[in-house]
C-alpha cells in the first residue's frame, strides 16, 4: 500500500516506502547492473532517470552551466566506470549517483567558483519553491511535496543549515559564520536535521 | 574524541574541512554506529536533490556522455571486502591496492587495532581523493615510509604544480596536485605508465583542489610515468601530455 506524504509516523528503522519508490529503486540497481555488463542502452535509461537530479544539484551547487555540465559528465562517466563496483547491499542506485554528484560539485565551487557562483543569498523560502514546473512526473511531484513537508518539520537552523550545505555546497566554518553561530551548533543541528529528516521520509538504506 | 560522533551529518554534507575530515574518516573506519549512520544519511540526503530548482540538463549533454561511453575502460567487480567498511560510492581505494594488501587491510580493520586505525586514517583519506587534502608527505605514511620512495615535484604544460610520489618497492606510485585546474569542458587528466616504448592508460584525474590518485598499474616494471588531458573517459594513447617522469 501506498503511504501518503502526510504520513511519517514510520518508526525509523523499518521504513515502508511507498511500492512505486520501492520499484523505481530496484529499476535503477537493475540500470546499473546491466551497465556494468557493458549495456550502453540501459546505462541511457539511466541516465534519463536519473540526470534530472543529478544535474539539478550539480547546476544548483555551482550556478554555471558550463561547470554543471562539466561535472554532470564527469559523473555519469564514474558512474559507467564504476558500475561493476556498485553494490546495492549497502545503499541505492540513486544515493550512489547522487552523493558522487553532491560531492563532485563541492569540489568543484571550492576549487574553481568560489566568488562566481556564491554571491547570492540562499533563502530557505526560495529552496524548492520553484521546482513543479521543472519536474513532468505525479511521482516526483509527490516526493517534492514529500521532502518539502519533510523539511518544514525541521526547526529554521537546521533546515538554513542543512540547506546551506547541501543546496549552497558550503563547509560547516561557512554556515557557522554566516548564521553567526558556533561552530558546534552547526554541527549539532545538521546531524539533528539529518536525523528528522530520515525519520520523516523513511531509511531506504 | 566523543565530539566526532557528531560530524556524521556534515560529513556526508561534504561539510566538512579538511582536517575534520581526514580524522573522521579514520573514526568512522572503526566505528560501526557512525558507519550506520552515514550509510543512512547517504540515502536520505540525496532525496534533497528533488527540491534543487534547476533547468533541465541540455540535451546535448546527453548525446555527449553517451557518445563518449565506448572510450571508458570500465572497471572490473572488486574482490575482498574492503567496501563493506565503506557505504559511500566510489572505491577508488580498492584499485589502488592489490587484493593481497585490501584483505590484510581489511582483517586489520576489522580486528580494531590501533594498527588499524593508523592504517585506517591514511587509507580512508585517501579514498575520498576528490577532497582529502594531502597534506604533504603525511598523505600516506605507507608509500612515504619506503626506502626507496622519491618525491618528483613538477609544473604541468598548463601551469598545474603536481608531484608523483613513486616507490617501485612497494610497486606504487601517487599523482597529488594542490590545485589542478580544470582541464576543460569534455576533458580530463589521465595517468599513464611506461614501459620502455610501451605506454599504458592508467587512472583517470578529475580537476579539484588537494587531488590524490593513485596508479592503478604495477610500477615495478615500469620506466616511466606521465600525466596527459584526454577527452572525458580516456584515451588509449596520450595526445596532449602535460608531463613525465622517467623512473
Amino acid at each position: 500500500m501506498p503511504t501518503g506524504p502526510g504520513d511519517d509516523s514510520r518508526p525509523s528503522g523499518s521504513p515502508e516506502p511507498t511500492s512505486a519508490r520501492e520499484g523505481e529503486a530496484a529499476e535503477l540497481v537493475e540500470l546499473v547492473h546491466s551497465s556494468a555488463r557493458g549495456d550502453q542502452d540501459a546505462f541511457a535509461e539511466l541516465y534519463d532517470r536519473t540526470s534530472g537530479r543529478v544535474y539539478g544539484i550539480v547546476w544548483r551547487v555551482l550556478r554555471s552551466p558550463d561547470h554543471a555540465a562539466e561535472v554532470t559528465q564527469e559523473v555519469y562517466t564514474e558512474v559507467w566506470r564504476q558500475a561493476a563496483r556498485f553494490d546495492s547491499v549497502k545503499g541505492s542506485a540513486l544515493a550512489w549517483i547522487a552523493t558522487m554528484a553532491h560531492r563532485r560539485a563541492v569540489d568543484r565551487v571550492r576549487s574553481v567558483t568560489r566568488e562566481v557562483a556564491r554571491d547570492e543569498h540562499y533563502a530557505v523560502t526560495g529552496i524548492g519553491r520553484e521546482v513543479d514546473h521543472v519536474w513532468e512526473g505525479v511521482e516526483q511531484r509527490m516526493e517534492a511535496a514529500r521532502v518539502r513537508k519533510a523539511l518544514e518539520s525541521l526547526t529554521p537552523i537546521q533546515r538554513e543549515a542543512l540547506t546551506l550545505a547541501y543546496f549552497g555546497g558550503f563547509t560547516q566554518t561557512e554556515i557557522a559564520a554566516r548564521l553567526e553561530l558556533p561552530l558546534g551548533t552547526v554541527k549539532t543541528r545538521v546531524r539533528d536535521g539529518l536525523i528528522r529528516l530520515r525519520d520523516a521520509l523513511g531509511v531506504e538504506a | 574524541m566523543n565530539e566526532i560522533h557528531g560530524a556524521t551529518g556534515a560529513y556526508v554534507l561534504d561539510a566538512l574541512e579538511a582536517d575534520e575530515l581526514e580524522e573522521f574518516e579514520a573514526h568512522r573506519a572503526v566505528c560501526s554506529t557512525c558507519s550506520r549512520e552515514v550509510a543512512e544519511f547517504c540515502e536520505t540526503a540525496p532525496r534533497l536533490s528533488v527540491l534543487a530548482a534547476a533547468p533541465p540538463p541540455p540535451p546535448a549533454l546527453r548525446t555527449s556522455i553517451l557518445r563518449g561511453l565506448s572510450d571508458v575502460h570500465q572497471l572490473p567487480p572488486l574482490h575482498g571486502d574492503v567496501l563493506q567498511e565503506r557505504p559511500r560510492e566510489v572505491d577508488e581505494l580498492a584499485l589502488r591496492r592489490s587484493s593481497r594488501r585490501a584483505r590484510v587491510l581489511s582483517v586489520l580493520v576489522a580486528a580494531v587495532s590501533v594498527l588499524a586505525l593508523a592504517l585506517g586514517g591514511a587509507v580512508y583519506s585517501l579514498a575520498r581523493q576528490q577532497q582529502a587534502p594531502v597534506a604533504g608527505p603525511s598523505a600516506d605514511n605507507s608509500l612515504l615510509a619506503a626506502p626507496d620512495a622519491r618525491i618528483v615535484p613538477m609544473v604541468l604544460a598548463n601551469g598545474a604544480q603536481v608531484s608523483f610520489v613513486v616507490s617501485k618497492s612497494q610497486n606504487r606510485a601517487l599523482f597529488v596536485g594542490g590545485h589542478l585546474p580544470s582541464p576543460g569542458l569534455g576533458k580530463t587528466y589521465e595517468l599513464w605508465t611506461m614501459r620502455d616504448q610501451a605506454v599504458t592508460a592508467d587512472n583517470l584525474v578529475p580537476a579539484g583542489t588537494n587531488v590524490a590518485q593513485w596508479f592503478h598499474g604495477p610500477i615495478q616494471e615500469s620506466t616511466g610515468v606521465a600525466v596527459s588531458i584526454e577527452d572525458v573517459g580516456g584515451a588509449d594513447r596520450p595526445t596532449d601530455v602535460q608531463g613525465v617522469v622517467t623512473l
